[in-house]
């Protein structure tokens, strides 16, 4: 556990170099005041500074976080980057199949994999937020969901 | 060497077909355009209910009745508006995505280098202009400044003092003021209000600034409480919507700016669909019911065929490739 | 005396049978748009207006203006119940409303909720009625110098958020202020930290990391367990008790102050309000280690202040004709679709209108309390539904609310990814409610300042010109200072406690 803090101080660390690397390229200082620069320098360099204060503390005795582990068990891990994958293929295939398609696929799998929901439920869940949601959006909200691109599915009014 | 050619006069071939093909369906397309219940897309680039998006609408639901088709305004804001730009540009040049061109924003973009914009100005086909805004100087009931030549004096004997607001570095009144700058030899203390030109009138009303340069839109209710004082209108005919103000080129400065809305579509659409669709702006808004609905919004409705809509592109490029420079010193 | 009887003529315009049922169309639609995360208020009113051409211009407005308050109350719902907030205004209310919901105390969080947005509605019209002119004359005094000074003054405000540890309070502050940074820079117009996304360049989207940092990265913690063992919340007493009751008149009352004042000054948005009126609980609070447990000040408070806002920034539309935030511009749309000018001129040329509507206020919060309450019972069952099945559409609905922000595929990847970061930052024990405040704050400082050098050609003096910044600054100054202090008389009182031993 105290690893994984020491970790991510680093990775703050890193971060803020990256932030002041980028400020360090802009203009710092203009005749009419503070230049785009300005602001992400200083913030970098405290960033810097407070992942510095907190690895130390981290590292010490005292600062020594709570133990217990950080990662759930290899099962728990699985399930959610299954839901992460999904959400994010969803999101890619919704351009090239449409809002209607992809959204169907993301429930039907969320529902009936990590969810266990019985079949009947998950089809008609399915149904009404993906059809459903893409003409409630459409006709009332204004909100034009994404359509399909493939023109084969174009064809099929999705 | 035989089957090279032959593999070539095949390719060329099938060229030649597609390009028929192409050719062929294309016409077909415009013969027939727009289809029965193929919805027309129109992309704005800001979120709805600002004053681009109340026009669009307008003309849209206009637009809907002349073609017999739906036309549905689709919002895509962000980056002042050059993610719309770069969506109408990159759609299928097929008349059934058009989209919202506004002056400033569409030209800046393209030619400021730092906004890295994948179109230019050949990118899209003109359908009309529709609405100009244009740009106005007004001060406080209480001011000294009585004319623009008040201004301009003030200006003069105090350069960098005189405060004059804007709703950002690259906004139509930033470009109005850095022309009338150069026009007149001043120079103002510039105030860009980022947030829009509501904080800009705050500020304005609470003194903090001495004139505020602002669209012919913006200040209907103040000028009819008498609270402020318009000194002058950069257009080339008086406002319907200030009786008795005077034009600037009435008092010798020959500035005409204003933010201006137009329709675009992808180039390389057919012209028979390009006609169709710029044929049907014309009588949209030419109808009394469109005029009426623009003139409550304090909309100054203008229409432009698209060879007039370029030709005020092109003359407007000009003006901003000069100015452009400016806004980065 | 004149005011009461022009508002006693509006509420004969505002109870006229026609108007009620437009106040009451304005306020299930306001409820139903404020649920939908993504959606906003701003959408919404503007997705209405062709709707309304055919009506009478009153009825038109009030039916407007119901919906923009009304998408307050509805806002805070899913804040409560999933952790999802429903509109940017509603975001720190999870982090209290949601841990009363854990407890079981989801419907007394409800009540509360609805009852300070009642009151928040309320005092905010009876301050414009009364007092609207002395009012916007204050609000006139707040120019680019003193709006500066007001954000540095919340972003001071910033140390009152720390938990356990200040380091990593701060480090979260910084931290929404560098993402603030994204976008066209305000000075030069260059794009920065944008990784060359035109997405970027207006900055990151508020609504979109919200839902990830809280909504999802909810969501992610319970997909560690077996869904089907997941529990979201228990369910108990659905009415707030007498002991809830009086924890929550303070909060209601300040909050009401904070928001309309805040709704004065353009440029200050309802998230913001809602934002201070948290801090300003969590400082008077007696207990303030324990926000974010599910305390009911944390709820009441910040759900009053947004309401205040939304009706207290209708004041400078009425008395200067000026759109004081976003939806508020639309609302001014509305009325000149219809031909009017709002602005003091209104009162003169149309005073049926303006007081009409202005009565159409106290009608539509009184409608929105009647339709609210009762509606509680229903919201709570949500909670039952069980979670295998609840999470995914909680999922479905978060996307299609990042997708509807904008239109775009890329608000979702971003909500999936603060999601992530929600995640990693939760497990290593970050508070989240800094990156929020910092993340609405950040990219008021920056332009301001700008906006305030310009009006001095880059001298710094101007600041000292203005009394109110001047008063603002030296407040947050004592505000920073003050926690400094503490600390090192607490280590002194140690070392010579050491010593003496």
């Amino acid at each position: 556990m105290q690893r994984i803090h020491q970790g991510a101080a680093l990775c703050f660390l890193a971060f803020s170099v990256f932030v002041a690397w980028e400020a360090w390229n802009l203009e710092y200082y203009t005749p009419l005041g503070p230049g785009p620069g300005f602001f992400p320098l200083w913030l970098g360099a405290i960033m810097g500074g407070l992942s510095a204060v907190w690895f130390v503390q981290t590292s010490g005795r005292r600062g020594r976080p709570k133990e217990g582990a950080f990662l759930p068990e290899r099962e728990g891990l699985v399930r959610l980057l299954a839901v992460l994958g999904t959400m994010v293929a969803a999101t890619f295939l919704m351009d090239f199949l449409g809002f209607q398609l992809a959204m169907f696929l993301l429930l039907l799998y969320l529902l009936l994999i990590p969810g266990r929901q019985p079949v009947w439920l998950t089809l008609f869940i399915a149904l009404l937020g993906s059809v459903g949601i893409y003409h409630l959006f459409g006709s009332y909200l204004d909100v034009q969901l994404p359509k399909a691109s493939l023109a084969f599915l174009t064809g099929l009014g999705l | 060497m035989m089957r090279f050619d032959g593999c070539c006069f095949a390719k060329m071939l099938v060229l030649v077909v597609c390009g028929l093909a192409l050719v062929g369906s294309s016409a077909a397309g415009a013969a027939d355009f727009p289809q029965k219940g193929k919805a027309v897309q129109m992309l704005v680039g800001f979120a709805a209910g600002g004053t681009t998006d109340v026009g669009a609408r307008l003309m849209a639901s206009g637009m809907e009745k002349e073609l017999g088709t739906s036309v549905v305004v689709v919002n895509k804001p962000g980056a002042s508006s050059q993610i719309a730009y770069t969506t109408l540009a990159q759609a299928k040049p097929d008349g059934y995505t058009i989209g919202n061109t506004n002056f400033p924003s569409a030209v800046v973009s393209y030619l400021d280098p730092a906004r890295k914009a994948t179109y230019t100005r050949k990118s899209f086909d003109l359908l009309a202009l529709h609405v100009i805004d244009p740009g106005l100087f007004a001060v406080k009931a209480d001011s000294p400044f009585k004319t623009l030549k008040d201004v301009v004096d003030a200006a003069k004997a105090n350069p960098k003092k005189v405060r004059i607001s804007t709703t950002g570095i690259q906004s139509d009144e930033a470009f109005a003021i850095l022309q009338f700058q150069k026009m007149t030899g001043t120079q103002f203390a510039m105030v860009h209000f980022a947030q829009g030109v509501a904080s800009a009138m705050t500020a304005f009303l609470g003194g903090k600034i001495d004139v505020l340069c602002a669209n012919v839109g913006d200040l209907l209710s103040q000028f009819k409480s008498g609270e402020v004082r318009i000194l002058g209108i950069m257009d080339d005919e008086p406002s319907l919507f200030y009786p008795g103000v005077k034009t600037f080129e009435q008092q010798g400065y020959k500035l005409y700016t204003s933010s201006s809305r137009g329709f675009a579509a992808p180039a390389g659409t057919p012209k028979a669909i390009v006609d169709a669709l710029s044929g049907a702006m014309k009588r949209v808004t030419a109808s009394d019911d469109h005029k009426k609905r623009m003139a409550d919004m304090g909309l100054t409705l203008r229409y432009m065929d698209p060879a007039q809509y370029n030709a005020y592109w092109s003359e407007y490029e000009k003006t901003l490739i000069e100015l452009l420079p400016l806004t980065k010193e | 005396m004149e005011a009461l009887q022009n508002l006693l003529m509006g509420f004969t315009v505002a109870l006229a049978p026609q108007n009620l049922v437009f106040a009451f169309l304005g306020s299930v639609l306001g409820t139903a748009i404020g649920v939908l995360p993504g959606v906003g208020p701003v959408a919404g009113v503007a997705m209405l207006i062709p709707l309304t051409f055919q009506m009478s211009p009153t009825g038109a407005i009030i039916m407007l203006t119901a919906l923009f308050y009304g998408t307050q109350y509805g806002g805070t719902i899913t804040s409560i119940l999933l952790n999802v907030p429903g509109e940017a205004a509603s975001a720190i209310t999870c982090l209290d409303g949601y841990a009363m919901a854990k407890q079981g105390r989801a419907g007394v969080a409800l009540s509360i909720a609805a009852i300070g947005s009642f009151i928040g509605g309320t005092i905010a019209t009876i301050a414009l009625v009364l007092a609207a002119g002395p009012l916007t004359r204050m609000a006139l005094q707040f120019g680019p110098v003193e709006f500066f000074a007001l954000i540095v003054l919340g972003l001071s405000l910033l140390m009152g958020l720390a938990g356990k540890s200040m380091v990593k309070a701060l480090m979260m502050g910084i931290l929404g202020l560098i993402l603030a940074m994204v976008g066209m820079d305000p000075v030069r117009g260059l794009p920065r930290f944008t990784f060359g996304r035109m997405e970027f360049m207006d900055g990151i989207g508020f609504v979109p990391v919200i839902m990830g940092l809280f909504g999802l990265a909810e969501i992610l913690v319970n997909t560690e367990e077996k869904l089907s063992l997941v529990s979201v919340a228990k369910m108990s007493s659905l009415i707030p008790g007498k002991k809830e009751i009086g924890d929550s008149a303070g909060p209601i009352l300040r909050g009401s102050v904070i928001g309309t004042a805040l709704g004065l000054v353009p440029g200050m948005t309802g998230s913001a309000a809602s934002f201070l009126s948290y801090i300003a609980e969590k400082k008077v609070s007696k207990e303030p280690d324990r926000f974010g447990t599910g305390m009911i000040e944390g709820v009441a408070g910040p759900e009053t202040a947004n309401n205040a806002h939304a009706n207290g920034a209708l004041i400078p539309l009425f008395t200067l004709g000026i759109p004081a935030s976003p939806t508020v511009a639309v609302i001014m749309g509305a009325f000149m679709m219809h031909g009017l000018i709002p602005g003091p001129f209104l009162f003169k040329e149309h005073p049926d209108v303006a007081w009409g509507v202005i009565a159409s206020f106290y009608v539509g919060n009184v409608i929105l309390l009647i339709l609210n309450l009762p509606l509680i019972g229903i919201w709570v069952k949500i909670l039952k539904i069980p979670y295998g099945l609840l999470f995914a559409v909680i999922v479905a609905f978060m996307m299609v609310g990042a997708y509807s922000v904008s239109n775009s595929t890329f608000d979702i990847l971003v909500m999936v990814l603060f999601g992530v970061i929600g995640y990693l930052l939760r497990k290593l024990d970050f508070p989240l409610a800094p990156i929020v405040l910092t993340l609405i704050l950040g990219p008021l400082m920056e332009r301001s300042l700008r906006t305030a050098l310009d009006m001095s050609q880059g001298s710094f003096g101007i600041i000292l010109e203005s009394p109110i910044a001047v008063v603002l600054l030296s407040l947050a100054a004592a505000i920073l200072i003050a926690p400094a202090f503490r600390f090192f008389r607490k280590r002194k009182e140690m070392l010579s406690g050491e010593e003496g031993a």
